[in-house]
């Protein structure tokens, strides 16, 4: 940890964040659902800065709202209330398609349930965003198999997710949120359909993701992820406890 | 190949039986698609390629007639084909005579075509055996002072086929059916010079060429009428023009291009052409169904990788794109399999409509040509892609929020 992150920690210790290593934000952040069978308040005014070089865990009850804040913060979904700041821009401020081009380049999104793609290759699957992102193919296939590397799967680029286990699914789908260099990794339950060891593995991997520079929030029931974490977050009811 | 056609051909691969499945089905109808779209304008494409090979760019025939459909002729057929060939753009004019004449060789008789001709050479039909009768001048009959012989006549395939007459046989022909013969058309011998090719022939019919003045001669009429004028250009360019010319030369005729053959010919032939309006619509309406059920399943079966490409960063307009890319690629996936299996079954329909009675041995009911084969094409990719605007709407239309939080439920 250099100097400049030490002053950050102290600064984030005492509770006011740095503004420059803040990467997405939320600010007195209400979701309501309305539904034909009544209204759920899933978020009730949550405020909350996630910054760069940090591993951030949620933690709470079943319910009480957390992929929902997760989703906020990404930009797939918009508060009924408050402001969700991604890398400077007000979510709400911008169209449908200028948010998915944001999440394009600067976030990563890692699912409980992967969401490989079965008919694709690890490699293809990994090199997806990048192929959106028009990045040129001897780039991408360069960049897919290092980051296969780094997850510890060179050797399985070539398998269909059928043909692997579910930490290395997991795996792959951490190197294809990596592809396009993001800013935030946003993981939900990673480890959730994980044995213990898997899970361990993919801790590890979230955890050395945030040191290497990038704000990584993660979700998760496990309790071992969750103390890794640089900071941990409760939430109750909607609210951070 | 930018991700989407990536994404989509692959999707074939996701569950390669339904797949196949489905692709078998859709080169069903695609095959009769395509056999709808042959017959179309199959016999006008087919009539067409006769048409065109045998080189006549303009037919005179009595006003509101097609070639031989009647037995109208031109009064002055002879001098209005002199008149033509005098123009010049015209490298020939060909008055022709059409007649039904009666053949009689040892104990049988049998009905044939007759096709009188100035002479040899004219390009009506195609000598395949043998010779041509003399060239034109020659054909009034056998020089001053030289014994008679018997006239030349050149018959056709079928009726060496069927009567077994050879060239070098001696047939006699008749304008009556005996014993009916009347002294202005009493039979006369022919000697068979060549065997030939007569393009319009319907399957078992006999056709004879014999020089006009000889057929006259049997009919006992006068010369001059013509059935047919038969005009060959120099240049192809100046076929409108000329045509305008006879018709106002000579308002009783109607002079034809070969499309206005084929128009004339074309407006009797509609049932074709709804016939295979109604079947290929048919067929275009189960592809689409099929394409719509199976991409709308599929997709209910990834609304969560849907959702993840749309958190990944794909606009709701490119996952829009890549479903309707799927519809187009299943609709391409099925072509192989729809021509070759329309080509199959158009073959074996052809030769079933061909076995009709009065069906020309050189025309085709169905015919692949470039237009039909790019119109296809364009249908079946056209039905594909549309097959899957539904789910297309659907894709687009997910909230992504919302399938992630059920995708984790389910
Ligand atoms: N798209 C949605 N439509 C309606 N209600 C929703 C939606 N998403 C979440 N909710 C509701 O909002 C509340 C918070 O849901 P959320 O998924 O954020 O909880 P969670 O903390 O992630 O729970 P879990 O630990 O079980 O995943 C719940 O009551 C849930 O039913
Ligand atoms: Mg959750």
């Amino acid at each position: 940890m250099d100097d400049a992150q030490a002053v950050a920690q102290a600064q984030h210790a005492g509770g006011a964040p740095a503004p420059d290593r803040v990467v997405a934000s939320a600010d007195a952040v209400v979701k309501v659902y309305r539904m034909p069978g009544g209204t759920v308040h899933a978020l009730r005014g949550i405020t909350l800065a996630v910054e760069r070089g940090t591993l951030l865990s949620i933690v709470g009850p079943s319910g009480c709202g957390k992929s929902t804040l997760l989703h906020l913060l990404g930009g797939v979904d918009l508060p009924t209330a408050g402001t969700v700041t991604l890398l400077g821009q007000p979510t709400a401020s911008l169209s449908d398609a200028a948010l998915a081009r944001l999440r394009l380049r600067h976030v990563g999104f890692v699912f409980q349930r992967f969401f490989l793609l079965p008919m694709l290759t690890a490699e293809e699957n990994v090199a997806l965003p990048m192929m959106e992102a028009g990045v040129a193919q001897p780039d991408r296939r360069r960049r897919a198999r290092a980051l296969l590397e780094r997850v510890g799967l060179a050797h399985r680029s070539q398998h269909r997710p059928g043909q692997l286990s579910g930490g290395e699914m997991q795996r792959v789908a951490i190197a294809r949120a990596l592809a396009n260099r993001p800013a935030l990794l946003l993981a939900d339950e990673p480890t959730g359909e994980l044995d213990a060891a898997a899970g361990w593995e993919i801790a590890r991997l979230l955890r050395e993701i945030s040191r290497d520079g990038c704000a990584v929030v993660v979700v998760t029931h496990n309790t071992e992820l969750a103390a890794i974490a640089d900071r941990q977050v409760r939430m109750r009811d909607g609210t951070i406890a | 190949m930018g991700p989407l056609g990536f994404l989509a051909a692959r999707s074939l691969l996701r569950n390669p039986v339904r797949t196949a499945l489905v692709l078998l089905g859709l080169s069903v109808t695609g095959a009769l698609l395509l056999d709808m779209t042959m017959l179309s304008r199959g016999l006008e494409a087919s009539l067409g390629g006769v048409l065109g090979r045998l080189g006549f760019a303009v037919r005179v025939v009595p006003r509101g007639t097609l070639p031989f459909s009647s037995s109208a002729e031109i009064p002055d057929g002879e001098r209005l084909a002199a008149e033509i060939a005098a123009r010049p753009e015209v490298a020939a004019a060909v008055p022709v005579v059409a007649a039904n004449l009666y053949v009689r060789r040892g104990g049988a008789r049998f009905p044939s075509f007759a096709l009188g001709v100035p002479g040899g050479g004219t390009g009506a039909y195609a000598v395949l055996e043998g010779r041509d009768l003399p060239a034109a001048a020659a054909g009034a009959g056998p020089a001053p002072g030289s014994p008679p012989a018997d006239p030349p006549i050149v018959i056709n395939r079928n009726m060496a086929r069927l009567d077994g007459v050879r060239v070098g046989d001696v047939v006699v022909l008749s304008a009556a059916p005996e014993p009916f013969v009347v002294r202005y058309a009493a039979p006369r011998a022919f000697r068979v010079v060549g065997i030939a090719d007569f393009y319009f022939d319907l399957a078992t019919q006999r056709s004879v060429a014999l020089a006009t003045v000889d057929l006259r001669r049997l009919q006992g009429l006068p010369r001059g009428a013509a059935s047919l004028i038969l005009v060959r250009v120099t240049a192809p360019a100046r076929t409108g023009d000329l045509a305008r010319w006879i018709q106002a030369r000579d308002p009783r005729v109607d002079a034809l291009s070969i499309q206005g053959f084929l128009d004339r010919a074309a407006a009797q032939l509609t049932y074709f052409r709804q016939f295979s309006l109604i079947l290929g619509t048919i067929s275009i309406a189960v592809s689409f169904l099929l394409i719509t059920a199976i991409v709308t399943l599929s997709l209910g079966e990834r609304l969560g990788e849907i959702a993840m490409l749309r958190a990944v960063g794909f606009t709701r307009a490119r996952i829009a794109s890549l479903v309707l890319l799927e519809g187009l690629v299943l609709g391409a996936a099925s072509l192989p399999g729809a021509f070759a299996l329309g080509l199959l079954i158009s073959r074996n329909l052809d030769a079933i409509l061909r076995s009709a009675p009065s069906v020309p041995e050189n025309v085709h009911f169905f015919t692949l040509t470039t237009a039909a084969a790019l119109r296809t094409v364009a249908l079946v990719l056209g039905t594909g892609t549309l097959g899957a605007v539904y789910p297309a709407t659907i894709a687009a239309r997910l909230g992504v929020a919302a399938t992630l939080h059920a995708e984790v439920l389910s």
